[in-house]
């Protein structure tokens, strides 16, 4: 034991119990701040959908109703179309025009398009295409409007991330203080700093990787087990953050032990 | 064997402590350097240990040109020295026992022979029963030991001591000098920085002191 705290854990064990609390904090502040963009963004997407709305009133109804069917068919972006229920139509008129009678006849047949991505239908291509068709047709888009606190999400994001980078250089700078007499003495003794690399390297591997560890179990300990889908997305969305926060204190950390030891014989 | 070409080194208020300083020291000397506090006695040991680079001239230690090493190159030769500091200097994080052993562990050395080394030496330098000890407990010639054993547990070929015998007992001074000429026996040269050993055990090969900037060799006959 006493061995890998030569080689690895250099510092007293006080310095990484505090060292493993900062990351935690980190941690579960980027992960419930990027979740809850990430659960918004969705929640958006899912409350956007392409509908396609066809007049009644017109000759050759069927026929022309078919071709701009087929005509949607040749969308790659386009994977089905589900007919919306008239009478679900209905009473959405209804409640626009708040209880004015409506004759079956002018209700406007409505078709929902499932796409692969709202973000890559061309509608006013579309619109051309099936106007071309029936004169009066229209496809268009609802999108629910982003919540004002979206954006504030965003700016939040970016305050963290420039308080951690700010929080996270001290820290490291700290640490190169701690084992500077580590560094210089194991130098001075023949030490290759290659050795000195990949030790320390190897060390704060696992200290970060404990902190995450502990954040993982934390954090979906309280997620909602039976939404496996989302659950398994955002678990590849936390590791997407521990690989990108592991990546900037290793850079952060080579860095500066790099030009420590640069300046050292 | 260690080679000073033309070494000038300059004091921290940039005052020069030596100036064009030529010296040869072959493999296995025992050498004496003193010479008046701030003379630069330690910058002298720092730039012969490499651990400071000299202003100006080359550094021979063990045939090898150090300016012209890599820092890989210049590892392997520092694994050769063994340096005792005037201040004494260790990783506060770490016991006595740690202190002495991590540049072995380091190293990659086996532990079953730093194990074996370190119950060879210890019983020299009286810290057997002070291992588990944190530095800050301590006195300063304990520290002192412990120094003098890390630098010596690896048998470095090269000893450098900085000031190293000033307030050690007789007893210890005793033990000390026959470790000294036991490692001079297996080829280590020993140089040592300030006041020399009382005694007359260990016999040195030369003797210098630090005057006008420069090294001045004296008689056999003074030693």
């Amino acid at each position: 034991m006493g061995y890998l705290k030569i080689k690895y854990f250099p510092i007293d064990i006080n310095f990484y119990i505090y060292f493993i609390l900062i990351n935690l904090f980190f941690t579960l502040v980027f992960t419930v701040n990027i979740f809850w963009i990430a659960a918004e963004s969705k929640k958006a997407s899912k409350d956007s959908r392409i509908l396609l709305m066809i007049p009644k009133s017109f000759k050759d109804n069927e026929e022309k109703r078919d071709l701009i069917f087929n005509q949607l068919s040749l969308e790659d972006e386009i994977i089905s179309v589900e007919v919306e229920d008239s009478k679900k139509v209905r009473t959405l008129l209804l409640d626009i025009l708040e209880d004015t009678s409506l004759n079956d006849e002018i209700i406007p047949e409505v078709y929902n398009l499932i796409v692969k991505n709202t973000k890559k239908i061309d509608l006013d291509l579309l619109n051309y295409k099936v106007s071309n068709i029936i004169k009066n047709a229209r496809i268009f888009a609802t999108y629910s409007s982003p919540k004002a606190y979206s954006n504030k999400l965003y700016i939040l994001l970016l305050f963290l991330t420039f308080i951690f980078a700010i929080i996270n250089y001290f820290l490291v700078n700290n640490i190169i203080y701690r084992i500077k007499n580590y560094l210089t003495l194991s130098k001075s003794l023949g030490v290759k700093n290659i050795t000195l690399f990949k030790n320390l390297n190897i060390g704060f591997f696992l200290i970060i990787f404990i902190s995450f560890f502990v954040c993982y179990i934390i954090h979906f300990q309280f997620m909602n087990e039976g939404q496996d889908n989302s659950l398994i997305s955002y678990k590849s969305l936390y590791i997407k953050i521990y690989i990108m926060y592991y990546l900037f204190f290793l850079l952060n950390f080579n860095g500066q032990l790099y030009s420590f030891l640069k300046k050292i014989l | 064997m260690i080679r000073l070409e033309n070494i000038s080194i300059e004091g921290h208020k940039k005052e020069v402590l030596f100036r064009n300083l030529n010296i040869f020291i072959p493999s296995g000397s025992i050498i004496s350097i003193n010479g008046k506090p701030r003379k630069g006695k330690t910058k002298l040991l720092k730039a012969i240990g490499l651990i400071e680079r000299p202003d100006h001239g080359i550094v021979h230690l063990l045939g090898k040109n150090i300016s012209k090493l890599n820092r890989a190159e210049i590892a392997n030769v520092h694994k050769e020295i063994g340096i005792v500091y005037q201040d004494n200097y260790f990783i506060d994080d770490f016991n006595l026992e740690y202190n002495i052993i991590f540049p072995l562990i380091l190293k990659g050395e086996k532990v079953i022979d730093i194990k074996l080394a370190l119950k060879e030496l210890l019983p020299w330098l009286n810290l057997e029963g002070l291992m588990k000890n944190s530095i800050s407990q301590l006195s300063y010639i304990e520290l002192k030991l412990a120094q003098f054993a890390r630098a010596i547990i690896g048998r470095p070929r090269i000893l450098l001591l900085d000031n190293f015998f000033s307030e050690l007992e007789d007893n210890m001074e005793k033990k000390i000098n026959y470790l000294i000429l036991a490692l001079n026996k297996i080829g280590t040269s020993i140089i040592i920085f300030g006041p020399p050993p009382k005694g007359n055990t260990i016999k040195f090969n030369r003797k210098y002191n630090i005057d006008s900037e420069d090294l001045v060799e004296l008689e056999k006959e003074s030693f």
